[in-house]
């Protein structure tokens, strides 16, 4: 890919790739950290990767070198409040985002990693295996098994509502 | 795999991850509609599914990047400089051969000197006679009173060893004087003596040739113009014989002489070495060749003609 390519990249993924490691770290200094980094191993890399396939790549990265980030530092207080970006919406969807958001932090690392790739970005099963390195069968399993749990505790907030 | 009560929790969620065909998503929608407890569930699994928030990453011009501009020398150029390399590495290789082939050549440790006499040397050489140097080492005499073929003179000269020397005629011998002290050579001028050589040519080559290790002496004088001569002359004592032959006047003896006193190496024993210049007509070589029974080495046939003996006495 050329210079040209790689910056029409940073146009359209930065933003998604960003909301990936914000929802993923919940820490906004660990995002941006992870955004340049994956966007800088891209450039690195440019003449080998092709253009068309830059998303996924670009994905890839940063899901693997968030995985090694968690790994070398298990922080659970979260440094900055990520930030509500979202449009204006009714208070009940609002309370659903929120008990969502809630729900998300009950996921574990892989679990959210594939529920945010699926819902947020729309990849298959095979594309989201292909990111994550795991198998097709290994990421139907885990995302229904993150569906449940979050079903299941948005079950009992309602109940407590 | 058909939808039933059982299986419909996998169903649904591979509807709502958008992993159904339109087909298996119509036989979803049919199964729910036909199962309409089932619906509640259903949604409680649809609000699992996240919407999509928009998150803004800035500033982007820390991820933007440029090409670097590399640059490009065009290919003239890179001709030139290639014609300039080849230029200074054919003159480098010139001026290295010039200055190789003005050294004396010294092979193996034996010992040899040939020197030109220039004509600088020819008009100073006479000057510089002193008969005192005879009785320092071995002189180097015209052989004027031999009607002998020069190179038969010249052999019994160097069996004859210490022997070989002519005494009455010194002050018309070369100015040359190599020593083994300081291995230096002073031309002297001797237009006439070619007749080692053993060709016509006027412009024969100087030849000095030295038996063992000790030091080759070579005096020169003022010649006698119509010298026939064979310039053999052996050391005293201990020295060895020496024959020299006349160099040509146009040659620059200046470089030999340089050479031979910075070598310090350049002599053995039981050896006779040789060095001749400008020897275009190979008189010296014809000589040595049979002197020795030899054909000499030719070294560099166009300037220099270097040859290198070891005779067993």
């Amino acid at each position: 890919m050329t210079a040209e390519d790689y910056n029409d990249c940073v146009k359209l993924y930065a933003d998604g790739l960003y909301r990936f490691m914000l929802k993923s770290t919940r820490q906004v200094e660990d995002a941006r950290d992870l955004v340049q980094s994956s966007f800088e191993k891209l450039w690195e890399h440019r003449s080998e990767v092709n253009a068309q396939k830059c998303k996924s790549y670009l994905f890839t990265i940063a899901y693997h070198k968030m995985i090694d980030m968690n790994r070398k530092n298990r922080r659970l207080d979260f440094r900055e409040t990520v930030p509500d970006q979202a449009g204006p919406s009714t208070a009940t969807t609002t309370l659903l985002k929120e008990i969502l958001e809630e729900a998300l932090d009950r996921l574990n690392e892989r679990q959210r990693s594939l529920v945010l790739l699926k819902d947020y970005e729309g990849y298959s099963y095979e594309e989201i295996a292909e990111i994550t390195g795991l198998n097709g069968t290994q990421v139907k399993v885990t995302l229904h098994r993150a569906r449940l749990i979050l079903k299941e505790w948005l079950v009992s907030v309602e109940n407590v509502l | 795999m058909e939808i039933n009560r059982i299986n419909y929790e996998k169903f649904f969620l591979l509807y709502l991850d958008r992993e159904l065909n339109p087909a298996e998503k119509q036989e979803v929608e049919k199964f729910l509609s036909e199962n309409a407890d089932l619906q509640k569930e259903f949604k409680l699994l649809q609000q699992t599914v996240l919407t999509p928030q928009e998150f803004v990453f800035e500033p982007k011009e820390l991820l933007f990047r440029k090409e670097e501009k590399r640059r490009i020398i065009p290919f003239y150029r890179i001709q030139v400089a290639a014609a300039i390399a080849g230029l200074i590495l054919g003159s480098w290789f010139i001026i290295s051969v010039i200055i190789k082939n003005g050294k004396l050549d010294i092979s193996g440790g034996q010992s040899m000197v040939a020197k030109d006499n220039s004509k600088e040397n020819l008009s100073k050489a006479p000057a510089k006679n002193d008969p005192s140097d005879q009785t320092q080492g071995a002189s180097l005499q015209p052989d004027n009173s031999t009607s002998q073929p020069a190179d038969k003179t010249v052999a019994e000269n160097l069996n004859a060893g210490k022997e070989t020397a002519n005494t009455q005629e010194s002050k018309t011998n070369l100015n040359n004087r190599v020593n083994k002290s300081n291995q230096s050579v002073t031309p002297g001028p001797d237009p006439s003596a070619n007749i080692v050589s053993g060709d016509n040519n006027p412009e024969s080559a100087l030849v000095a040739v030295q038996k063992s290790s000790k030091g080759l002496e070579v005096q020169s004088g003022p010649s006698q113009a119509d010298a026939k001569h064979l310039m053999v002359s052996g050391q005293p004592a201990k020295s060895a014989a020496v024959l020299a032959i006349k160099a040509p006047p146009n040659t620059n003896t200046s470089d030999y002489e340089n050479a031979l006193t910075k070598d310090q190496e350049y002599q053995s024993d039981n050896a006779i070495s040789v060095v001749a210049l400008n020897d275009p007509n190979k008189g010296i070589s014809k000589f040595f060749k049979k002197l020795t029974q030899r054909t000499p080495e030719e070294t560099n046939a166009r300037q220099i003609r270097v040859s290198v003996f070891q005779i067993s006495y």
